[in-house]
C-alpha cells in the first residue's frame, strides 16, 4: 500500500483559514490468497465456483486540524474540547481489475464523514460509513476508533528512553 | 463477494484514518498565536502539551526580513517543565515569525511556527 499526504500549512498568510486543511491518499493492490472457491451442492452435485478478483484499493481523506489552527495559525479562544477536534471526510474504494468473472468490475466503496478528538494520551474517532452504490451496501453504518498512546500513558516504563544519562547531564545547571 | 468487499472497505477505512501522535505540541504562547499586540513583548514564552528538554530545544524569532530577533537561547521556566522562554530584542512595529523546535522528555522531536504582529 502506498500512502501520501500534504498539509496546506505553507499557504500564504492571505489564506490563513485554509492552512489547517490536509489531504491524504492511499493506493494499493490486493491479491487474494486463492483465485477461486468451489462449492458442491450435496443434493444435486452441482459445483459453483466463485472467483476472487485482484483489487485496486484506493482512497483519500480531507481533514481540517483545529489543533493546528490553534498552534500555528490563530489562537481564537475556542473551547478546549473544540481545539482537539479534527473533522474529516474519507473515501475508501476498491476496483476489481482481474479475475473478475463472478465479481464484475464495478468500483465499490464508502464515503466516511466524521470527526476525531485527539488528546494527550488517547484519540477517539467516529465516522459514518456511506456506501457509494448498491454493490457497496444498502444502508449507512458507523465506524469508531480508539487509539491509546502507550508511551504517554506509561512514561516511566515502556515510554521511557533506553538511554537517558546524556539528557540528564545536559540539563544539569538549569 | 459482497461481504468480502465490505470487509475490505471497513479495513481500508480503519487503516487510513489518521492517527495524531501525542508528542509535545504547542498549547499556547505569549504573545498568542496569530495575535496582534500593542506593546512589544520583551520575551516570547511557549507552553507545550508535555514536558520538554530545554537543552535540546530552541526558539527563533524572525522579523519580516528574516533577521533573528531573539537574544540568546531558549530557557526552561522554573516550576513548569512544559514551558520555554526566550528574550527578544526591542521589537518595532511589524509581523514576527516564531519557529520552535523541541525535544519532549519522551525523546520525540516536534517543531512548528506561528506569527504575531506588533502594532502600537
Amino acid at each position: 500500500m502506498l500512502y501520501f499526504g500534504k498539509g496546506f500549512g505553507d499557504l500564504p498568510a492571505s489564506m490563513n483559514w485554509a492552512r489547517p486543511f490536509a489531504i491524504t491518499g492511499q493506493f494499493g493492490y490486493a491479491i487474494p490468497g486463492s483465485a477461486s472457491t468451489t462449492t458442491v451442492d450435496p443434493d444435486t452435485g452441482d459445483a459453483d465456483t466463485e472467483y476472487h478478483p485482484r483489487v485496486l484499493v484506493w482512497g483519500a481523506s480531507l481533514q481540517y486540524s483545529l489543533p493546528y489552527l490553534k498552534s500555528a495559525v490563530a489562537d481564537v479562544g475556542l473551547p478546549d474540547f473544540v481545539n482537539h477536534l479534527i473533522p474529516l471526510v474519507e473515501a475508501s474504494m476498491q476496483t476489481p481489475i482481474s479475475n473478475t468473472f463472478t465479481s464484475g468490475t464495478v468500483t465499490t466503496g464508502t464515503i466516511n464523514p466524521g470527526v476525531l478528538w485527539v488528546g494527550q494520551t488517547m484519540q477517539v474517532g467516529v465516522e459514518a460509513v456511506i456506501p457509494i452504490n448498491r454493490q457497496s451496501g444498502t444502508s449507512v453504518g458507523v465506524i469508531g476508533q480508539l487509539h491509546f498512546f502507550l508511551d504517554d500513558i506509561f512514561p516511566h516504563t515502556i515510554g521511557r528512553p533506553l538511554f537517558t544519562s546524556g539528557i540528564a547531564a545536559a540539563n544539569k545547571g538549569l | 463477494m459482497r461481504s468480502t468487499i465490505i470487509a475490505l472497505a471497513a479495513l481500508a477505512a480503519v487503516a487510513s484514518t489518521p492517527r495524531a501522535e501525542a508528542h509535545a505540541q504547542l498549547d499556547h504562547a505569549s504573545p498568542a498565536v496569530g495575535s496582534t499586540v500593542k506593546a512589544a513583548p520583551k520575551e516570547v514564552t511557549l507552553s507545550f502539551t508535555e514536558a520538554v528538554e530545554p537543552k535540546f530545544s530552541s526558539i527563533e524569532v524572525q522579523n519580516a526580513k528574516g533577521a533573528a530577533m531573539q537574544s540568546g537561547t531558549a530557557k526552561g521556566v522554573a516550576g513548569n517543565t512544559a514551558q520555554l522562554t526566550v528574550v527578544v530584542k526591542p521589537l518595532a512595529a511589524g509581523t514576527y515569525k516564531v519557529n520552535w523546535r523541541v525535544l519532549s522528555v519522551d525523546t520525540h522531536r516536534t517543531r512548528g511556527s506561528f506569527s504575531f504582529t506588533v502594532a502600537p
